[in-house]
């Protein structure tokens, strides 16, 4: 049955909302739209890895109706240090994004046509080169050069190779903020790819395809050591200010909405991101479940390693993490309160209000493999087995 | 022949420890008795020694006053001010650093300092010994550093022990002393400070038991060229300093002595002077780049790309050329920050160079060498936050070995480590340990 979001219906649910800290300034009134999310069980990164990809996409309708003769971005999630490990386990195990997932799909969009394909991630207060970030934690970023025609890499923790920011608005104003400045890259592109980790997230809840979008802001404006009135010419911290709100960014871009909402990172953090992803849509969400952990979206605390040993893939990135959450076993219509947002507001919902996509399990068509069959319960995980 | 006194070790052997001046009954030297210490300095000079200097004499125990220590063939001072071509054999570098982990001022001094990327700050002597190395070959090294407390003006646990490994890490010897409170402690017997003693005691000891280690030879492929002095004094030894931080390796090398210097070992040079070197070490620089080394250089080295293939720079703020088989970097504007520096250098040389890669080592330093005579390496790692923290520490080395043994201080027996075959090397996942750990690698 289609669930249909009006002002209407929204505020007369807002008393089930009521541990939610503030309410975003304009409501998104039409239905959000749904897309279908293609699901699949692979237990490793190996031989099978790809053509599942390949399958999941072709679920899709095909890659190349997406990417062929297109510039290609791809955000992938390098969270944390390159030397932090959970363990003794490789990053791409546990918190990051698995490179052969990576490579995979690179290669396959080279296959479907792709003209043009930049691998972007903003590291953690870091202006290095990705390449060299990749390097530092084991891995060897030729092989993503090599997987198809034109690969590039770009940092867009500042403005990088680019001459100046771009703005990207936020429609309907946004939750937060109504515009960003990012990298170029975020602009100089056809298509924008996510490609996450399937987490669990110490402030957002999860973090998904839409969470991983959180970093694309660059620190030199959105970072605790951001220029105060033009952005820094480097990254000089982490994104405390978008946290916390201890300040604003820096003057030249627009501020937030209203300085005065709630400092609360469990408000703040989520609505950001569903503003983000207004902003620079996502063509291509990719959820990397095979491998991961739980507990938090970087190592330590009660963090465990797990086997999910799922992908899925969506042309709709609220739609996709609406299937990673119940694949991991949460209800994707959760809100504040009710796990795993004990602590914050549901990303889910507040991209869904901005009109990004439908979290309503009834109206998302799971292609392949059915919830039921990959569902890994995080809040009472099986530790995986060491890698052999 | 019962009364012949026995002959004190040669200064090379020298264990030094600076003794307390509280301690004046000659019986205190039995607080020695299983340790390798085998030279007593007087800080105040041998007049305030009272009957320990004759009785430690005596026991065959090597005796500095310190008030004239070439006296006793060593060359005290500041590290900057030190005549380093000297004939004494041991240099003791007054300046040295208190190793550890440097403790703010905010949140009543419990939080740590950092650096611009929020790692903690550390301090740590290493690259001056390294330096004074490349100075003075023949010469042994001591740190000359005073124990400092925390915020509650106590010497953590542990932090002797740091200040051992942080030295013979290096190849050096920290002159070992003690503060007031354990000096007056072990004065009054207390099992607590006998405890630390016997901890330190048994560090001089793993150390002095490896000493030949100090002959191994760093397994560095990046050398700092500088004449570390003058106006270029700030610029290189910071450099030197971050770059350790970074567990970038490299190796100090004196521009007075880079013109003869075997290039071959070497994958990439940073010359952080802003001045021109000679025209003879110009050439060889050019030659080393053809040959497919990287140079990283000041404005001077422009004239390096005549007949060089512009690149992009995958760091702001350089030009890059391509030469030959190999690369040239130049700022595009003087260096000023030498952490930046440092990172810059880092990312043009490429991790791709490093020799290892450590995990969950934010708090550690490494040192990798080849042993003396080949045949194996040595991989030592001090934590300068003085106890084990969080994840577990792993490394991947980019070589294959045979065996390798790790030891620590609390288990200088050593453990077999089991090898992880990796795409470019071997990773190693080491047990849970304290201050210290060498891996010992063989071929």
């Amino acid at each position: 049955m289609p669930h249909c979001i009006t002002r209407r219906t929204w505020l007369a649910g807002a008393g089930a909302l009521a541990g939610s800290l503030a309410l975003p300034k304009r409501m998104f009134s039409a239905e959000a739209p749904a897309a279908a999310v293609a699901v699949a069980s692979c237990q490793t990164y190996g031989p099978e890895l790809a053509p599942t990809l390949e399958k999941m996409f072709d679920q899709l309708g095909g890659l190349g109706r997406i990417v062929k003769g297109k510039t290609v971005a791809v955000k992938v999630n390098l969270t944390g240090l390159p030397i932090e490990r959970l363990g003794f386990l490789p990053n791409g195990l546990t918190h990051w994004t698995n490179p052969a997932v990576i490579e995979a799909t690179v290669h396959l969009m080279g296959k479907a046509g792709a003209r043009r394909i930049r691998i972007l991630e903003s590291p953690w207060k870091s202006a290095e080169p990705i390449e060299e970030i990749m390097l530092q934690a084991g891995w060897e970023p030729r092989d993503f050069v090599h997987a198809a025609p034109l690969v590039e890499f770009e940092n867009t923790n500042f403005l990088g190779y680019g001459k100046q920011y771009v703005r990207l608005v936020t429609p309907h104003g946004g939750h937060v903020f109504r515009a960003f400045d990012l990298n170029h890259s975020y602009q100089d592109c056809d298509v924008f790819v996510s490609i996450a980790k399937l987490k669990e997230h110490r402030t957002a809840g999860v973090t998904l395809s839409m969470k991983n979008c959180f970093g694309i802001t660059p620190c030199t404006i959105y970072g605790d050591g951001a220029g105060e009135k033009e952005p820094g010419l480097l990254p000089r911290g982490g994104r405390g200010i978008l946290h916390s709100g201890s300040r604003q960014p820096s003057a030249s871009v627009p501020s937030e909405n209203d300085p005065k909402s709630p400092r609360d990172a469990g408000y703040r953090v989520p609505a950001i991101v569903s503003d983000l992803v207004a902003a620079r849509p996502i063509h291509l969400a990719i959820i990397d479940g095979i491998r991961t952990q739980t507990g938090g979206e970087t190592p330590g605390g009660r963090s465990i390693p797990v086997a999910p040993g799922v992908l899925i893939a969506s042309t709709n990135c609220v739609c996709a993490d609406a299937v990673g959450m119940a694949a991991m076993g949460f209800d994707p219509m959760a809100d504040r309160g009710k796990a795993p947002f004990e602590r914050s507001d549901s990303t889910l919902r507040l991209a869904e209000e901005l009109g990004v996509g439908t979290r309503d399990l009834s109206r998302i068509e799971v292609l392949g493999t059915p919830i039921t069959q990959v569902r890994f319960d995080f809040r009472n995980p099986v530790r995986a087995p060491d890698p052999s | 022949m019962g009364n012949q006194v026995p002959e004190a070790p040669p200064q090379s052997r020298w264990v030094p420890f600076s003794w307390p001046s509280a301690w004046k009954d000659p019986q205190s030297l039995d607080w020695l008795t299983g340790s390798p210490i085998n030279c007593l300095v007087f800080e105040a000079g041998l007049a305030d020694s009272g009957r320990v200097a004759q009785e430690a004499q005596r026991r065959g125990l090597a005796i500095v006053d310190w008030t004239k220590p070439e006296a006793s063939g060593i060359v005290a001072g500041e590290a900057a001010k030190i005549a380093w071509n000297g004939s004494e054999p041991v240099a003791a570098i007054a300046d040295a650093v208190w190793p550890g982990v440097q403790m703010g001022s905010g949140q009543g001094g419990s939080a740590a300092d950092s650096g611009p990327t929020g790692a903690p700050w550390i301090n740590a002597n290493g690259w001056s010994i390294e330096l004074a190395r490349a100075r003075a070959p023949r010469k042994t090294i001591w740190l000359v550093s005073k124990p400092k407390g925390n915020r509650q003006n106590i010497v953590i646990e542990n932090a002797y022990l740091l200040a051992v490994a942080d030295a013979a890490a290096g190849g050096a010897r920290w002159l070992a002393s003690l503060d007031e409170q354990l000096t007056e402690d072990l004065a009054a017997r207390k099992e607590a400070a006998i405890g630390r003693w016997q901890k330190l005691a048994a560090a001089l000891r793993y150390f002095d038991e490896r000493r030949s280690w100090a002959d191994s030879r760093p397994r560095a492929v990046v050398a700092v060229i500088s004449t570390f002095s003058g106006a270029n004094e700030f610029m290189s030894t910071e450099f030197l300093n971050l770059a350790a931080r970074r567990n970038l390796l490299c190796s100090p090398l004196l521009a007075s002595q880079a013109a003869t210097a075997d290039f071959k070992p070497l994958r990439a040079i940073v010359c952080v002077d802003e001045e021109a070197p000679p025209d003879a070490l110009r050439r060889k620089l050019e030659a080393f780049v053809k040959a497919g080394g990287a140079l990283v250089a000041p404005a001077w080295a422009k004239e390096f790309s005549a007949g060089g293939k512009p690149l992009s720079s995958p760091v702001p703020g350089y030009d890059v050329w391509r030469l030959g088989s190999g690369r040239v970097a130049v700022p595009t504007a003087p260096w000023e920050d030498p952490y930046s520096v440092a990172a810059d250098a880092h990312s043009l040389i490429s991790h791709r160079e490093d020799p290892f890669l450590l995990f969950n080592g934010a708090s550690l330093m490494a040192t990798y060498l080849t042993r003396n005579g080949g045949g194996g390496d040595l991989l030592e790692l001090v934590r300068y936050t003085a106890e084990s923290q969080g994840q577990g520490v792993s490394v991947l080395v980019r070589r294959n070995y045979s065996s390798v043994k790790m030891t620590t201080l609390e288990k200088p027996e050593g453990v077999d480590i089991r090898q992880t075959k990796v795409r470019d090397g071997v990773e190693l996942g080491l047990p849970a340990f304290g201050v210290f750990a060498a891996l010992e690698a063989r071929l």
